[in-house]
């Protein structure tokens, strides 16, 4: 039994050196490599202009004007987008009072209507970049209280390694439909600005998706 | 069993990364925000302040009183006001007026489209006069009114911001008729002539008992209005 045994395992050790070989090849190699790099991609805000103290006591009609100019402090051309959010502290009706204005004034009252199928949302979820590229200033949203409208600002394409800046002209307006309720009130502005790579992104981008790797990054730098 | 559980979770953790991407496009994204803060309006205003009184009133007397109004918003306003009146409670009173006067010392008075600086105070003169108290029946009269003044922050009002009304009480009572004037008043408006004749002395001098005839203050002089300030 013992012999049979140390028969197999012989058998089985010339089997696999017949199979493998002994290197009896010649062989030789040679070996290249690279480092990749991810771009590196940034913007700068310069919020000089964005003051609180230039949108102080307005009236109905009033418009103060704003504004802010964005760098590409990175290695790769940006697009650039603005979610401006505004917090007014009294319902504001389904024209909104508060908005946002071009300096060409091309929001009219129409514009400032919620649309049915955004109403009673807080963010942008389903809107394309594709979307947004179509205007310059897109009203988004106002939620269910009727106090936070949404708006996004498409600031164009900022090319790498240029001096290229852009600044963003916008006049906020307290609308003539305001009403004596808007007396003494108050409205936060938050400008959120958003820097996106320009290549191989997707037609149907979300903003949504784009906000979520911001977030993400933020986290991601905060660790 | 701990092997399967963890085999699960890492099978979890690869599906979470290959569904939910860890970035996987570049966005860098910087924030600024501001507050707006929109007009206040409102008005402060006194209580009438009169300077004169008179126990006996004909057609030429005169009671004089002003109110100060004060814009205690942060712009500028218009200021407009409305001036409603009854004698002895009926609403007929043609026979009195209430109406804007400049005072002594020539200083302007506001007028409807005049702007009233933010935090601004203005002394409003008014004068009341009694071109026909000879159709009134002999006795003695009380006048109850009231001034409503309302700021807005366009000159009609129709846009902007408008304040809530602001009510100033004039009330005067027990006025008596000078009856010999009051014949020589009516004599006087037979004739078709202007009336200057002089009143009485004692018709312009007020007594201890006007205050209670009066909702308001009575000052005398005008040195006293000037160190009177607002309530």
């Amino acid at each position: 039994m013992k012999k049979k045994r140390i028969a197999a395992a012989a058998g089985i050790i010339a089997i696999m050196s017949a199979l493998t070989g002994a290197y009896a090849y010649f062989t030789d190699t040679k070996c290249i490599d690279v480092v990749a790099t991810a771009a590196n991609l940034g913007i700068s805000v310069d919020a000089s202009k964005f003051t609180d103290e230039r949108v102080c006591d307005m009236l109905p009609g009033d418009c103060k004007e704003l504004s802010y100019t964005v760098s590409n402090t990175g290695e790769a051309d940006v697009m650039v987008f603005t979610e401006i959010t505004l917090i007014s502290s009294v319902p504001m009706s389904d024209t909104v009072e508060w908005f946002i204005q071009d300096l060409e004034g091309s929001m009219t009252d129409e514009d400032r209507q919620v649309d049915p199928k955004y109403y009673g949302k807080d963010f942008v979820d389903d809107i394309s970049i594709e979307e947004i590229k179509e205007n310059d200033i897109k009203f988004i949203s106002l939620t269910n209280n009727n106090k936070v409208a949404k708006f996004v600002v498409n600031n164009g394409v900022l090319e790498a390694n240029s001096d290229n800046t852009s600044t963003v002209d916008l006049k906020l307006m307290l609308g003539l439909n305001a009403g004596s309720r808007f007396m003494d009130s108050t409205c936060e502005v938050i400008a959120e600005v958003y820097g996106i790579q320009t290549k191989n992104i997707e037609d149907d981008l979300s903003w949504e998706f784009i906000k979520d790797v911001a977030w993400a990054n933020e986290d991601s730098e905060l660790l | 069993m701990k092997r399967s559980i963890g085999n699960t979770l890492l099978i979890l953790i690869i599906f979470l990364m290959m569904t939910g991407g860890t970035g996987a496009v570049y966005v860098d994204k910087k924030q600024k925000d501001i507050r707006v803060s929109s007009a206040s309006i409102g008005l402060k205003v006194s209580e009438p302040v009169f300077y004169n009184l008179p126990e006996e009133i004909s057609n030429d007397s005169e009671i004089d009183f002003s109110v100060k109004v004060e814009n205690t918003g942060s712009v500028p306003v218009y200021l407009s006001e409305n001036i409603t009146y009854e004698i002895n409670d009926r609403f007929d009173s043609e026979d009195i007026m209430i109406e804007k006067a400049e005072d002594e010392q020539e200083l302007k008075t506001i007028s409807s489209d005049a702007v009233l600086g933010s935090m601004e105070t203005r002394e409003i003169f008014y004068r009341i006069s009694f071109p026909g108290i000879q159709e009134t029946p002999e006795g003695s009269i009380s006048i109850n009114g009231s001034i409503i003044y309302t700021a807005s922050t366009s000159p009609d009002g129709s846009s902007g911001f408008v304040s809530e009304p602001e009510e100033v009480n004039i009330g005067i009572g027990n006025l008596k008729l000078y009856s010999d004037i009051k014949k020589e008043n009516a004599m006087v408006k037979d004739n078709d002539t202007d009336n200057n004749e002089e009143i009485p002395e004692s018709a312009y001098m007020a007594t201890e008992s006007t205050l209670d005839r009066i909702s308001g203050v009575f000052i005398s002089t005008a040195s006293e209005i000037e160190e009177d300030g607002m309530d």
